[in-house]
């Protein structure tokens, strides 16, 4: 909503602007953005052919007309492209902004993307790593004009960050920040570079990201600002511009583990209040924003709204490097009232409570009922009505922070990793309006028996609805918008917001692509309906439907068994020389261990101990046959023995390994090693390598304890 | 004092930050929250308005450049000061109601304030305006437009971590050059204060004064008297009055309040605090200037008596493994002296406790001077007037004025003091709070330069000594004060 009603803003404005989609044709009917950030002092464009770049392309020097000098341009959008910007997909803060090229005066080609913010701050990733490829290695510095457009009339000064996401492990790195504080100097040229001894990695996606961290208008309730970005010029080490040679490349996202990996899986986020969004204090300091209980000075945050079993999630971030920052307990919260408590953190008042962070330490959580436990605590008293005395909620790390969100919801299932899939035949490509039912009859249909035949569904087997809805249709993409209807001399919704059994919604993944349910539930909402035990489901049921609130296709629905979570891991050691070893498809590569009498390795497999699990970090190519779903990578154990320790061939049945949803990685624990080799294993492996059934690249290859 | 109506009333940077905003100091855990919960209302008294300070200009005097009030007429256009900073203030030009500041707890002040801004415009044809630059933008606008020789405003609000390298690299315009000798910031400093950097010519930085930036951000040592007379020790107050509260006198005391076997010791509470102050308390700094002076013989000798009172003497009850219980230690009764302040005070509810408080400046070490030391770690926010600023005392004028709301009438400025004072539990302990507050202009970063201060443990367990402290620290000290200041 709020983005139709900047746009009818824009509109009445007198300001029209022509939005290209990145990678499309400009359409002939565009009009030119007038804006008003361009300086007085025009000047003439002129041109002039420098040498060229590295990559043999003609770069220009031009004048924009806002009278800032514009050297050898990388990127000058004039051929609409622009689909290597997006939202920082690995940043759970990220506004979904809408970013296109569009016509803007400044620029020195008479282009530039804009980027309009949904309903945060704006942070922009360019992906760098699409568009140079190996090259990204020589990225150095960044130059960009960046302009800005007020929700109204006005000028609002903007100001934020060029942040680098470098590595292997793309981590966050300061490049430089940028303002546009006057609208004299609306836009202006900024230059960012990367710390010394610093370098992008190719094949990691690394990326470059332009955020916002300051809008005076959203300060003053005036909405948020847009921007422009233009004339973007990438240099090497040297000083030498380096231009892409292809920009019709597209955004890739890194590939990011399990977000919730370490915290308690939440549905039905939300925003706790907006007043938290992008916050900031230096290590040791407090933020945050006053409730609505603060008699002299009320807020927003009303903290009546939480059930003690709610749970709230601070996203968060810390400067890569910075002490107390990425490890540890580095985010808690501050209660103030007639006392001041730290809920969580190393200085909890409450030893008991900690809150839990997430593996990249950009996520910490804290149960609502810990929070009343922390004042009870430092009170001495019940806390019961801590909800009433709570004056200020803040913030507090022990390094330099920000905080993009705060949000509160409820604990509930991450989606099923499932293995062993097997599809239903007939469901690929079902579709129906919104509300409408639309399915496959049972082999179970006395009247006209289908090809689902229910038996194949055990009470812990889970089926999986992979589904589609329009984007931007309402009840899409959001909330419970797909389940299964069972019809039989009954009518039943399983899940949904109209299940027939409350406690059975089902599962949702983040993207709203998957809907799971357990073949007990399914039994259970019959049951529920019916008044019976259902127990013969698999028998009445004639007809097995897909049903949601808006238009909906359906592209397989599949069967399964539910593969155990990951280890919470504490104490995680990387194992030294694993980090960028491949291998093609059956191929094995690894270390020697301490045990190798002939060529001694580093790695001493005595470190390991019962209770203790590894795990490879891992990769192959999309799309590869074997590669991404099933058991994709494991280990191979070598001596004067050969064994395949999980994966498909174990040599355990028992060990399959344990490998996340999105198979970046795989645990296997020591006592998985001692089923496949022996008691003795660590005595005797000499040899410790990976193998994955596609072309494969291990990242490290980790140990530590189980966390119980 | 009574005031009409419980406010809380929001401490320091004002205005819209609807966010609590608390900046932590010193090692470890920092709650320095300073959040105030001024109290009561106040008696009526709409102060009457002072007389306009203003007298006859001379005729002879100077009408451009440094020269006196008097002297400092209307433009001859209406003229538009600003103020470049990252948070609106009240009340500017824009405002014309007291309701326009949503954080405005006093009316009568408000309404004060409302016509100060009006007297200002007239009497300089002039209008205030406070541009939001943003933070970030703050900076870029120093660092770039002053450069240029064409500030983009007249007046900057300074962060120390841009605006301290930004006057030591000249950017801004000495006061001595454009304000009259006359002038408050000179004598009294009722109206304005000021703070000259080490290592400078000259004065640079100004702020407005006010009750709380006076008394914010200050220690002091808390005393348990109980304990004291029941030792047959005098009130160490006296001690302070006498000009005899030495750390000789101090480690007697502590030494003789302390039975580890019954549980009690001589001092506790905020130990990194405590060692800051020793320091200051001998006229030594660490982190100060470009010069570091960790390896100082004042910085030394606090040190190394810092280490004693905790590795040899014992008479320090310091948890280095839990923060937390260091500021709370004291409440049971056993810890004669102790790390405090306001918001400790408060957090601690000192006003319930069981024994009586009495609050002391720190005792002042073999080197340091009970006059010239300082008591505080500065946190007040300064402004600076940057060179090419069109006519400086013009915008100088302006600014006090506008600032002097109150008329030089103190009482009136600082009607909201409750809460300051209910902290302090006596008038005697609140009277030490403004004592201390005469020296606080004292800027030393030696826990927030990038320095790990791992060495204070050190020191307290015995590990280290302050000589090896000295000579581990301070390279690192040089690099950073030369990074972070550079300047000379």
């Amino acid at each position: 909503m709020k983005i139709k009603r900047f746009l009818a803003v824009v509109m009445t404005a007198a300001m029209a602007v022509s939005m290209t989609a990145c990678g499309a044709k400009e359409s002939d009917s565009t009009t030119k953005a007038t804006t008003k950030a361009a300086s007085t002092d025009k000047q003439d464009k002129t041109e002039a052919t420098t040498a060229g770049t590295d990559a043999g392309q003609e770069a220009t020097t031009k004048q924009a007309s806002t009278g800032i000098e514009v050297s050898e341009v990388s990127l000058d959008f004039s051929d609409g492209n622009c689909a290597f910007m997006a939202p920082d997909a690995a940043n759970a803060g990220a506004d979904a902004s809408t970013i296109s090229v569009v016509d803007y005066e400044p620029a020195t080609s008479g282009k530039a993307v804009s980027i309009v913010p949904a309903s945060g701050f704006q942070y922009t990733a360019i992906d760098i790593a699409s568009l140079f490829g190996e090259d990204v290695t020589k990225v150095h510095k960044i130059s960009f004009t960046i302009g800005t457009q007020s929700p109204d009339d006005k000028f609002y000064a903007t100001s934020g960050k060029v942040l680098a996401y470098v590595g292997e492990g793309r981590k966050e790195t300061s490049m430089g920040a940028w303002s546009v504080y006057l609208d004299k100097k609306n836009p202006a040229r900024i230059t960012a570079e990367l710390p010394a001894g610093t370098e992008f990695v190719a094949d990691n996606f690394n990326y470059i990201v332009v955020s916002t961290d300051s809008d005076v208008a959203k300060t003053n309730g005036a909405g948020l600002t847009s921007y422009f970005i233009a004339d973007v010029t990438f240099y090497d080490a040297d000083g030498n511009v380096m231009v892409p040679a292809d920009t019709s490349v597209a955004y890739a996202a890194p590939e990011t583990g399990d977000p919730w990996e370490g915290l308690t899986y939440i549905v039905g986020e939300k925003e706790l209040d907006e007043g938290f969004q992008n916050i900031s204090g230096g290590g040791w300091a407090q933020n945050g924003i006053n409730t609505t209980k603060n008699e002299d000075n009320p807020g927003t945050l009303d903290l009546s709204t939480l059930a003690d079993d709610d749970i709230i999630t601070v996203y968060y971030s810390c400067p890569d490097g910075a002490a107390n920052c990425g490890s540890g307990n580095d985010m808690w919260l501050v209660a103030v009232g007639d006392y001041w408590v730290r809920c969580g953190g190393d200085q909890t008042a409450d030893a008991s409570v900690t809150g839990d962070y997430n593996a990249d330490h950009n996520k910490w959580q804290i149960k609502v009922s810990d929070i009343q436990k922390c004042i009870a605590t430092a009170t001495g008293t019940d806390a019961a009505d801590w909800r009433d005395t709570v004056a200020v909620l803040q913030c507090e790390a022990p390094a330099d922070w920000t905080v993009q969100k705060v949000t509160v919801g409820k604990e509930g299932h991450a989606p099923y990793v499932v293995t062993d899939e097997v599809e239903f035949e007939d469901f690929a490509g079902i579709s129906a309006g919104g509300w409408a039912q639309n399915g496959v009859n049972t082999t179970s249909n006395k009247d006209n028996p289908g090809t689902i035949d229910l038996s194949l569904i055990g009470d812990d087997d889970i089926v999986t609805v992979y589904y589609s809805c329009p984007d931007g249709a309402a009840n899409c993409g959001s909330g419970n918008d797909m389940w299964l209807v069972a019809v039989g001399d009954y009518w039943v919704r399983c899940g949904g917001d109209q299940t027939a059994d409350a406690s059975v919604t089902g599962v949702y993944n983040a993207d709203h692509s998957t809907f799971q349910i357990k073949g007990s539930e399914i039994q259970k909402c019959i049951a529920t309906a019916t008044g019976t035990d259902a127990a013969d489901w698999r028998d009445t049921m004639a007809v097995l439907q897909c049903e949601g609130p808006a238009d909906w296709t359906v592209y397989k629905v599949t069967v399964g068994k539910e593969a155990p979570s990951l280890y919470k891991v504490e104490n995680e050691t990387e194992i030294e020389d694993f980090a960028g070893i491949s291998g093609s498809g059956w191929a094995q590569n690894g270390i020697n261990t301490t045990n190798n009498v002939d060529n001694p390795g580093t790695f001493d497999p005595h470190v390991l101990k019962s209770g203790d699990v590894l795990t490879i970090y891992y990769s192959c190519p999309d799309g590869a046959a074997n590669c991404g779903s099933g058991r994709d990578m494991w280990f191979v154990g070598v001596a004067d023995y050969w064994i395949r320790v999980g994966g498909d061939q174990t040599a355990n049945a028992e060990v399959p390994g344990i490998y996340s949803a999105d198979h970046s990685k795989v645990q296997i624990t020591y006592d998985d090693f001692v089923k496949c080799i022996g008691e003795d294993w660590t005595d005797t492996i000499s040899v410790l390598q990976c193998e994955g059934p596609a072309d494969w690249t291990v990242y490290k290859v980790t140990y530590g304890t189980i966390k119980q | 004092m009574k005031f009409r109506n419980q406010k809380l009333w929001a401490l320091g940077l004002a205005a819209t930050m609807v966010a609590a905003s608390f900046t932590g100091c010193g090692n470890k855990t920092d709650a320095d929250t300073n959040t105030t919960t001024a109290a009561g209302s106040t008696d009526s008294t709409t102060s009457a308005k002072a007389d306009d300070p203003a007298t006859t200009p001379d005729p002879n005097g100077p009408t451009s450049g440094k020269r006196s009030k008097a002297n400092v007429t209307a433009a001859p256009t209406t003229r538009n000061v600003t103020i470049g900073a990252w948070y609106d203030f009240y009340y500017t030009s824009k405002d014309d109601s007291v309701d326009d500041d949503p954080n405005q707890a006093n009316e009568e002040q408000g309404e004060a304030m409302l016509q100060s801004i009006r007297d200002v415009e007239k009497r300089y044809n002039c209008t205030v305006e406070v541009v939001n630059l943003t933070y970030e933008g703050t900076r870029d606008s120093i660092n770039t437009s002053i450069m240029a020789g064409t500030p983009d405003c007249d007046i900057y609000l300074l962060d120390n971590s841009f605006g301290v390298p930004a006057v030591l690299n000249g950017y801004a315009e000495a006061l001595e050059d454009f304000v009259a000798e006359d002038d408050d910031i000179w004598g009294d400093q009722t109206i304005m204060t000021s703070m000259k950097l080490p290592g400078a010519d000259k004065t640079y930085m100004f702020a407005p004064q006010s009750g709380e930036n006076v008394i914010t951000g200050l220690y002091y040592l808390g005393c348990n008297l109980d304990l004291i007379t029941q030792a047959g020790l005098e009130n160490p107050q006296d001690l302070w009055d006498n000009n005899e509260w030495t750390w000789d006198k101090f480690e007697e005391y502590c030494l003789a309040l302390t039975d580890s076997a019954k549980g009690t010791y001589g001092i506790g509470g905020r130990y990194t605090n405590f060692f800051i102050q020793l320091v200051m308390a001998n006229g030594g700094a660490i982190a100060e200037g470009p010069q570091q002076g960790i390896d100082s013989p004042a910085t030394i000798e606090a040190m190394d008596f810092f280490s004693k009172l905790a590795s040899v003497d014992k008479v320090t009850q310091f948890n280095i493994d839990d923060w937390n219980t260091n500021e709370t230690n004291y409440t049971d009764g056993k810890t004669a002296f102790w790390v405090t302040a306001q918001w400790i005070s408060d957090s601690n509810a000192d006003k319930d406790l069981p024994f009586e408080i009495a609050w002391v400046p720190f005792p002042i070490g073999p080197s340091g001077n009970k006059e010239t030391n300082f008591y505080g770690v500065v946190g007040t926010t300064f402004y600076m007037i940057p060179k090419g600023a069109e006519d400086p005392t013009y915008i100088y004028n302006v600014f006090e004025d506008w600032k002097n709301w109150y008329n030089g009438d103190t009482s009136f400025r600082d009607a909201d003091m409750t809460w300051w004072e209910d902290c302090a539990l006596t008038e005697r302990n609140y009277q030490y709070c403004w004592e201390a507050g005469k020296n606080r202009n004292h800027l030393d970063l030696w826990d927030s330069i990038g320095v790990d201060q791992n060495y204070v443990t050190g020191l307290i367990t015995g590990e280290m000594t302050a000589a090896q402290a000295a000579e581990q620290y301070k390279q690192l000290y040089d690099d950073a004060c030369k990074t972070y200041f550079g300047g000379n």
